[in-house]
């Protein structure tokens, strides 16, 4: 596959149509041609930091009170055949303040001319005083006063607007799904469903309800059977385990991310991730799984908790990818998941911030090949015994593991061929690693390094 | 007319003069039209504004809709109108603030998207918030599909290359 064709792909990617079109062989030759082409690789990461990156960005929640009265203002006009006025139109200064003298005149004269005018007067009065959200009968005064500027919205100072979107994982929104449900909040330490705030979830997924300061226990109380809550999430705040503090200087946005239920596989991932070099729990926020069978660059995420715990539901069985993420660049020096239809449990992961590749290759000592493919187990155990990584065979006798830099591991080899012995084990630097010696893995960027198994026959 | 008619059926209506019906069309897109010109200005009151000045665009032309025309690909040709007559219009307003907002990446890369070029920014809008298809955009932008992927590429290009430079 050429570069072009990789482009291509990233192209459709972008625009949102590969799952429409990608096939599942050219999976396998994206995947492959990005093994072997940095620039590509490169291309892709970029990519995909910039729309992770793009939907942290927060939406600032609009004043919905305000909206449906400027719209309801607008129906009005219509229905009088009076155009309003767009607020983005220039006009000049004296105009708004007309309108506005003509229509409290007006009012002002309409309620001293019928019966019932106690109820017109004060409000009258109270829309001097402090404009309030508009109700039926007021609709038109006071959206006619925001007309050409519109006011800050109508939120007192120790409230604050909780906003959130529903959303695939994909990161594509719901559409159309009327009866999606109903979230709830709650404020901490109050008893009974009657303490709870619900709102509605509009057909796209998204709500939006202003709440006074405090801590609030978030829910979502009804949703669609046809999807299953995967993350609730607030910022790093996970919602499903944590309360949610609203204080009074900043919007709320909450995410929801669902799955279809018939997207939902029953593996399920127990692990821990720790620091290779000291088994502490690792400093990584999230462990990534990559990539489903559907596409490749997809992937879903879960928190790592303070002890170094994680875990995945409804991971398809097949085979995955970890990796991580936080506020340090952190790698996994054994990535590779198997995942059965059942799940998997005691998944120890092992971070590092940087890596160093150790290419292992198996010989006689007479010079010649191995005459066999080995099968041989080569192990590297890090000197804190708890860091354990497997050697994979790679093509003929040559074998590569991953280890974290600047560190020092004990290599043991084992299930050599019958007839065969281990004459001697050793690194680059000509350390003797087979009667105790320690392998020492470089911590210069980019490092790799080479161990030579040397093998008799007896 | 039932609250679950399409919003083609719907915009008919409206054409017809039953122009009630915009009230449906107003709560199903008022969210995903303030999204669209929030992300393409960074200022909320411009977008409600903007929003506002949709629909009222939609009433004064509402005759231009064509039946065999898909609406949300005709309501939100409106708002690229409505949000390049603003930007024509107040071209030292808009984008707001946020030079020099360097504080984390996000910040970064909002400043970034409000720098882009507009014709960029909407593409990188209309394929990242709005998950429209190549089809969609092409339809919206009146281009062909592959011309239409070619341009998210590009924008998304630009939109790092951007992004890397104000990072540092």
């Amino acid at each position: 596959m050429q570069c072009e064709e990789v482009r291509e792909y990233l192209a459709d990617r972008l625009a949102g149509s590969l799952s429409d079109r990608l096939s599942g062989a050219v999976h396998s030759y994206v995947r492959t041609h990005m093994l072997s082409c940095p620039e590509c690789c490169d291309e892709m990461e970029h990519f995909e930091e910039i729309q992770t990156v793009l939907r942290s960005i927060p939406l600032e929640p609009c004043d919905s009170n305000a909206m449906h009265a400027r719209f309801d203002l607008l129906m009005g006009a219509k229905k009088t055949k009076e155009p309003l006025i767009p607020a983005v139109r220039r006009r000049p200064r004296t105009r708004p303040l007309k309108i506005f003298l003509s229509i409290v005149v007006a009012t002002a004269v309409l309620a001293f001319a019928v019966p019932g005018v106690r109820q017109v007067r004060s409000w009258i009065s109270a829309t001097r005083e402090a404009p309030p959200v508009p109700s039926e009968t007021a609709k038109p005064a006071v959206a006619t006063v925001r007309s050409d500027k519109i006011a800050p919205p109508v939120v007192p100072s120790e409230m604050a607007n909780v906003s959130g979107r529903v959303f695939l994982e994909d990161g594509s929104d719901i559409s159309d799904a009327p009866s999606l449900g109903e979230i709830a909040m709650s404020p901490v330490g109050s008893s009974g469903s009657t303490a709870a705030t619900i709102v509605k979830l509009d057909a796209n997924g998204r709500f939006s309800r202003s709440f006074a300061a405090g801590e609030y226990r978030f829910r979502v109380a009804v949703f669609s059977q046809d999807f299953v809550i995967r993350s609730i999430s607030a910022g790093a705040a996970d919602l499903l385990k944590e309360n949610l503090t609203v204080s009074g200087d900043s919007p709320i946005a909450v995410e929801i991310r669902v799955a279809g239920r018939s997207d939902i596989g029953t593996g399920r991932i127990l692990g821990t991730v720790v620091d290779g070099v000291t088994n502490a729990p690792s400093q990584a926020d999230r462990v990534v799984l990559c990539c489903f069978a559907s596409e490749p660059a997809e992937r879903v995420s879960t928190p790592v908790r303070p002890d170094g715990t994680f875990e995945f539901i409804g991971v398809p069985s097949g085979q995955y990818t970890a990796e991580l993420r936080g506020t340090t660049n952190l790698v996994v020096a054994n990535p590779a998941l198997n995942v059965t239809s059942a799940g998997v449990s005691g998944v120890k992961l092992f971070s590092a911030s940087q890596l160093v590749t150790i290419d292992v290759n198996l010989r006689l000592d007479t010079g010649d090949r191995l005459p066999y493919k080995p099968d041989t187990s080569i192990v590297f155990t890090g000197t804190n015994e708890t860091f354990r990584v497997v050697a994979s065979s790679i093509v003929g006798s040559l074998f590569r593991a991953s280890v974290p830099a600047n560190s020092t591991y004990a290599v043991t080899v084992s299930n050599i061929a019958a007839g065969y012995a281990i004459q001697s084990i050793v690194d680059g630097r000509m350390t003797d690693l087979m009667n105790g010696g320690l392998f020492t893995a470089p911590a210069s960027t980019g490092a790799s390094a080479r161990i030579v198994i040397t093998l008799s026959r007896n | 007319m039932p609250r679950n008619s399409t919003d083609e059926s719907l915009m008919a209506a409206v054409r017809e003069g039953a122009s009630g019906e915009l009230e449906t069309l107003f709560e199903r897109h008022h969210p995903e039209l303030y999204e669209f010109f929030f992300r393409m200005t960074g200022d909320r009151a411009a977008s409600e504004n903007l929003v506002q000045d949709v629909f009222y665009r939609i009433l004064k032309y509402r005759d231009t809709f064509r039946d065999e025309g898909r609406f949300k690909s005709w309501l939100f040709r409106i708002a690229r109108n409505a949000h390049h007559d603003l930007f024509r219009k107040h071209r030292t307003v808009l984008p707001s603030g946020t030079e020099g907002a360097r504080k984390d990446k996000a910040a970064t890369l909002r400043c970034a998207l409000l720098k882009l070029p507009e014709d960029r920014r909407e593409l990188v809008v209309f394929s990242q918030y709005h998950q429209m298809t190549p089809d969609e955009i092409a339809e919206l932008l009146d281009i062909e599909i592959p011309a239409a992927k070619v341009r998210v590429h590009r924008a998304m290009m630009d939109l790092w290359d951007l992004y890397r430079t104000l990072s540092g």
